[in-house]
């Protein structure tokens, strides 16, 4: 993997901030877009608009076969059919979706137990909190253990409450911790239980077989993984996909319709209400065929030894609190406080040198708080970044601690 | 005033020690309106407690927990509101803030006028009240 060839694919990376190069460190909220994802929006809309499924004429033809091509490429990407990919906005979006639409069907009613961990998103907690509020269901929470991986122990004993969902997190955004999913899967199985996965984080970086995973739900984002903002998926078993009703009902996804009544389309058209994302959906795919060219093994092993050097390099400042497993459980993303300066003002004089980091809660503030922080700096690091960046960083540390003198 | 600091200058020496050595800082016996704020997305949380004397504004102090910038913008704006009227806060200017700061940088701007629009805004419900 060149790293150095990868970088020339993307025309942000040009860019000069505050009179430095930009190093983007902030792959985790989302990743910059290479030329060839750029190039096929423009070209869908410059050559092949039209909405999909509607017109009996060549346009509309040319844009619905481009769509459905792009979803047989997001799916295979994780080892699913067509119909078992849904395109949502965003992973937010598919856990919404999912949540209500449990509710709606009565797989979740008054009393039952959802089981989420401590290292969720928002994403994967508030929807939640909702059908808490609105229909009674109770939440339960696996913890972590002092090293920031789940606490499977815990797990097993959460198990025996008989929750009817589990759902967790693939890889966490504010620790960067890669859970056992496999394991986890065959736990919830044998308790009965349906398992739901947040793989935004995952997806991008890793090796994600929907089947090998033994999951019965998956949620993931094009924008973290070099594709368009707007537009996300939920994977699921066709079986439970056929039982839900859905969540948004309106054009396409209708099979017929009187004044009175209307029928459902199929899978998995059934779950997209209104025009979709279609552009959106044709960069993701050539985003899935950038990422499947370079492999997504590839992907990992990069990630794990540049993740190396960056956290032995943060591990070596004094100042410096890293939060998060070891190198070898993680993607290469550090969650960080420096000592005596607030994240922002880390963040601020980081900016300074070129460098674009998070800094605040990472929409995980539970999490933040077990960790005993409001906020934190995070750096997260993809496949266009290099040694030389990861050096940078470590520098404009060492500057901020000039700055505030600590 | 421009909302910049000087070339290169990230935080001005003022933000930088009243960071460290904040005035105006802590929770008073006795005050007659309290405005608390927050910024959702970064966490920064603000608490200003305020002393009136009739339409003037006696004393002011605060509590919370910021970045620099926010931290030392609390602090210059409760020595600016000393002995001012209601109106006269509400009449200040996010520059007022900037200026006793000695700059700061465009993208921190959020940071500098979070004690500022708290007050204003606890203010003026207390004035409509």
């Amino acid at each position: 993997m060149n790293t150095e060839k990868i970088k020339k694919d993307f025309p942000i990376l040009k860019r000069k901030i505050n009179g430095k190069p930009l190093a983007f460190l902030d792959n985790a909220a989302t990743t910059q877009k290479p030329f060839q994802v750029i190039n096929a929006i423009t070209d869908f809309y410059e050559n092949h608009n039209a909405n999909v499924h509607r017109g009996k004429y060549v346009l509309s033809e040319e844009a619905s076969q481009l769509f459905e091509n792009a979803r047989k490429i997001i799916g295979e990407l994780v080892g699913v059919t067509p119909a078992e990919t849904i395109f949502t906005r965003n992973t937010t979006e598919s856990l919404n979706v999912l949540a209500f639409s449990l509710a709606q069907q009565k797989v979740l009613q008054k009393d039952d137990t959802v089981l989420l961990s401590h290292m969720e998103h928002h994403a994967n907690l508030v929807p939640w909190i909702q059908l808490k509020e609105k229909i009674g269901i109770k939440l339960g929470f696996v913890p972590l253990k002092k090293n920031s991986e789940l606490d499977l122990e815990q797990l097993d004993v959460l198990l025996q409450k008989k929750p009817k969902i589990v759902s967790i997190t693939h890889c966490s955004n504010v620790l960067g911790t890669i859970n056992p999913i496999k394991e986890i899967a065959r736990k919830v199985h044998d308790a009965n239980a349906l398992l739901i996965v947040d793989a935004a984080q995952s997806v991008p970086r890793l090796p994600v077989n929907f089947k090998k995973l033994e999951a019965d739900f998956l949620a993931f984002s094009a924008h973290k993984m070099l594709g368009p903002t707007g537009i996300g998926c939920l994977i699921g078993k066709k079986e439970l996909l056929e039982s839900l009703p859905p969540f948004l009902t309106g054009g396409e996804m209708i099979e017929t319709v009187s004044w009175e009544k209307a029928t459902w389309n199929e899978l998995p058209w059934k779950f997209e209400a209104g025009t979709q994302n279609i552009a959106g959906a044709i960069g993701w795919k050539v985003a899935a065929d950038y990422l499947q060219k370079i492999g997504l093994e590839t992907v990992h092993h990069f990630e794990q030894k540049i993740g190396k050097k960056a956290f032995d390099a943060l591990s070596a400042i004094k100042e410096v609190g890293l939060y998060g497993p070891t190198p070898s459980k993680k993607c290469a993303l550090f969650s960080f406080n420096l000592k005596g300066v607030h994240p922002h003002d880390v963040a601020t004089v980081l900016d300074s040198e070129g460098i674009a980091v998070r800094s605040g809660n990472h929409c995980a503030q539970p999490l933040l708080r077990e960790l005993g922080a409001d906020n934190s700096v995070r750096a997260s690091l993809y496949i266009y970044n290099t040694e030389a960046e990861v050096e940078r960083l470590v520098n404009a540390i060492e500057k901020t601690k000039k700055v505030f003198k600590v | 005033m421009k909302p910049f600091g000087e070339e290169n200058e990230l935080f001005s020496e003022i933000i930088l020690h009243l960071y460290k050595e904040p005035l105006n800082y802590g929770k008073p016996d006795s005050f007659s309106l309290e405005a608390k704020g927050g910024n959702p997305v970064c966490g920064d949380k603000v608490h200003l407690f305020i002393q009136l004397d009739g339409n003037k504004i006696k004393s002011a102090y605060f509590t919370g927990q910021g970045c620099a910038i926010s931290t030392a913008a609390a602090s210059v704006l409760t020595g600016l509101v000393k002995g001012k009227t209601v109106s006269q806060v509400l009449a200040l200017k996010p520059e007022a803030v900037f200026k006793e700061l000695g700059g700061v940088i465009q993208t921190r701007i959020k940071c500098a006028t979070l004690a500022l629009f708290t007050l204003q805004k606890s203010l003026r419900a207390f004035q409509e009240k």
